[in-house]
């Protein structure tokens, strides 16, 4: 494993200051090109997903199954992870264009937008691998460090993650309730009814739509397109989880305690976000189904700017990384994939916590 | 009697249902097959001038007034309920990727053509201005509904007083008045120099076609600026006059003055366009910070974040991180300056998204909080 590099003084400053002006150069230069890549991407999952839909009510035989379910699935997670993603996260919002307003835009998924916003933006973008802050380490269900304490449950994670990853969205969705703070006793009723109540508008307004909406207006083809939403609705949960979990979770993925960022300058934050995410590499196709979350490390430093960009500041931020020793993970897919799972395997056993690191001598 | 009374029960049904319905028919459970925006975007794709939720015009001809004005004639789409001389519209431009929106002045009267003339003088300090005189022949832009109470009086004497672009609702007027030209009308157009003198054919024909019309053009470049101390010499009779007035601030202001020192402000009608920002005063210790929703004014020191300020206020806006990652602070800004704790980086004067954690006034601000 590497090990996580700590700057100080004058050559923190140095690195901040570096990244603050990579920042400046990219947000100067916004503008048509950008807007017109979103416009662009939110056309494509538009006419994806009548393609798709189109196909599986209309249409007849399994070709035009399979190809309905493939357009439906690409259109679901297009819109999710290039366009409802980045658009929430704020980076279109210098476009001033209502339908992509980070604070009211609506994605097509199980989880509230408003939830999402909070869980997503507000804590997982701040306390990035920070084990007891950040809630998307490990979803509350996996233990992926030596600093999450071991319980016998984690002996069949495995088998918890298989079926995170066919439920994503339903695991996402949820996630933003804290159901564990309410089992523990530490949340009242009352508020747990308040923060039930935006999950169970939504996922009923998702049901509805995939489950009886669509399948009714198709007459007696109705069987063909429910089992088309629902295998699209899988396509799509197996190959977000599988990008997302392939952004914090893999070998060399570092993680934080609390004291560490107790009194972390926007440096350090930096510092975390670069070493606590990694990177995947691919075409042009690849990076744009997995929402630019290929570039992790990317989004993760410059959270609000527009996707596309992280692509051509990579290099950039790179050099960076490698003249202060900083560790920049990146691989292919398949290879980031299998150390995550991996970790999941090697984790579900009870390791003993590592020694401190001799910060005090 | 009786039967009146249910007529008015089942009016009242009526509008029950049809409120009923709409209501259903707009749920988010349909979506997305009620979702006007993406319709939208499928239909003007097929043609850009059918939107179902703005009115799109298309450019027909471009005219250069001359002095970086210049007139955009639009055809409206039929979704454009027509206007009054003197009104204005929102003229919507993609400006480098950034949707902005301003008023601009209906230059000509209501005509049988349908056209609609847009006279713009272009700014440099203004994105909106520049990109419209980018506008080509053919191409569709996004307009409102005509706007403003600026009409002409249905009766009595007149009098337009016109500053530099000011001039442009008072030549839709002139425009509408040659319907009725036993109409007793003086104009007063001030511009700076003779030589860039704009509208003069337009007006020439105007002379010709107005019986009843006096001009009277102030060079200021000439004479210096109009004052309204000189209105009494130039229109003697200006106390009996409904007066209609657009031009820069400082020439507006002063004609105000003399009108309410006359106590004749009731005969005196103007037209302002946009908010005027507060100049950026990045010495100043504290600036005036207005809540427009909340119809509150608090006071922001300079450094400290805009959220804090009116946290301290006893506002209470949306927040997340409180560094600048999360973006839940997002508000609109309406006018003034603001500077971005991180970076530095000033913003402009005008309307846009700003992220109150990290933002700092640097003027008196308006927010839309």
């Amino acid at each position: 494993m590497v090990t996580k590099t700590q700057l100080h003084g004058e050559q923190l400053q140095q690195f901040t200051n570096e990244i603050d002006a990579l920042r400046q150069s990219m947000l100067t230069d916004l503008g048509t090109r950008d807007a017109q890549h979103i416009r662009r991407v939110r056309a494509f999952a538009q006419g994806s997903a009548i393609a798709g839909r189109s196909l599986l009510m209309f249409g007849f035989g399994p070709i035009s199954w399979v190809g309905g379910v493939l357009s439906l699935a690409t259109a679901k997670i297009v819109e999710n992870m290039e366009v409802g993603h980045n658009v929430m996260h704020g980076q279109y919002d210098w476009m001033d264009d209502p339908s992509l307003h980070s604070q009211t835009y609506e994605w097509d998924i199980v989880c509230d937008g408003e939830h999402w916003r909070h869980s997503h933006n507000v804590e997982h973008h701040n306390h990035t691998n920070v084990i007891g802050k950040d809630h998307d380490y490990g979803y509350g269900m996996l233990r992926l460090s030596p600093e999450q304490r071991w319980s016998p449950a984690n002996l069949l994670q495995p088998i918890w993650y298989l079926l995170l990853a066919i439920y994503f969205q339903w695991g996402v969705a949820v996630h933003d309730i804290k159901i564990g703070r309410f089992v523990k006793g530490r949340m009242s009723k009352a508020e747990f009814r308040e923060r039930v109540r935006p999950f169970l508008r939504k996922s009923g307004r998702q049901l509805f739509k995939d489950y009886v909406l669509f399948p009714a207006l198709a007459f007696w083809q109705w069987p063909r397109v429910l089992l088309g939403n629902l295998m699209a609705n899988l396509l799509r949960n197996v190959w977000t989880n599988a990008i997302i979990f392939c952004g914090h979770f893999t070998a060399n993925a570092q993680t934080y305690t609390r004291q560490e960022v107790a009194h972390e300058t926007r440096g350090q934050w930096y510092l975390r976000q670069i070493q606590g995410s990694s990177n995947l590499e691919g075409g042009r196709w690849f990076h744009l189904l997995s929402g630019h979350l290929s570039h992790q490390i990317e989004h993760h430093v410059f959270p609000d700017i527009p996707a596309p960009r992280y692509r051509e500041i990579a290099p950039q931020l790179r050099s960076i990384c490698d003249r202060y020793g900083v560790h920049y993970n990146s691989g292919g897919f398949w290879s980031q994939y299998f150390s995550v799972l991996a970790r999941i395997f090697r984790y579900s056993w009870p390791t003993r916590k590592p020694a401190e690191p001799a910060m005090a001598q | 009697m009786h039967t009146r009374s249910t007529q008015t029960t089942t009016m009242q049904t009526a509008c029950k249902v049809e409120r009923r319905l709409t209501r259903l028919l707009k749920h988010p459970l349909w979506a997305p097959l009620n979702d006007l925006a993406s319709w939208e975007r499928l239909s003007t794709r097929l043609n850009p001038m059918w939107s179902l939720s703005s009115i799109r015009a298309s450019v027909v001809r471009l005219v250069d007034e001359g002095s970086q004005m210049r007139s955009i004639w639009l055809k409206p789409s039929w979704r454009f309920t027509g206007f009054q001389a003197g009104q204005h519209v929102l003229l919507e431009l993609d400006c480098d990727g950034v949707r902005r929106s301003r008023c601009f002045t209906l230059s000509r009267a209501p005509s049988p053509d349908g056209l609609l003339r847009l006279t713009i003088k272009r700014k440099p300090e203004g994105p909106l201005s520049q990109q419209a005189h980018r506008l080509e022949v053919g191409q569709n832009v996004s307009i409102s509904q005509a706007q403003g109470s600026f009409v002409l009086p249905s009766q009595g004497r007149l009098l337009l007083l016109g500053g530099g672009s000011g001039i442009t609702p008072l030549l839709a007027m002139l425009d509408a008045l040659r319907t009725s030209p036993a109409r007793d009308v003086v104009l007063v157009f001030s511009q700076r120099e003779r030589a860039q003198a704009v509208f003069t054919e337009a007006l020439d024909s105007m002379l010709k076609q107005l019986p009843k019309l006096r001009l009277i053009q102030h060079f200021s470049a000439e004479v210096g600026r109009l004052e309204a101390r000189s209105l009494a010499t130039l229109v003697p009779d200006w106390r009996a006059r409904s007066t209609l007035m657009c031009g820069p601030d400082a020439m507006m202001q002063s004609f105000e003055q003399l009108y309410a020192e006359a106590g004749l402000m009731q005969h005196l009608h103007s037209e302002r366009f946009g908010r005027r920002a507060a100049a950026a005063d990045a010495g100043a210790s504290s600036h005036a910070i207005a809540a427009e929703k909340s119809k509150q004014v608090f006071t922001a020191f300079s450094g400290q974040s805009l959220l804090d300020a009116a946290e301290l206020a006893g506002m209470k806006p949306k927040f997340g991180c409180r560094s600048g990652i999360c973006r839940s602070c997002t508000c609109r800004k309406l006018s003034g300056t603001v500077r971005d704790n991180r970076t530095g980086r000033q913003s402009g004067p005008g309307d846009e998204l700003i992220q109150l954690c990290i933002s700092t006034a640097c003027s008196a601000v308006t927010l839309a909080l």
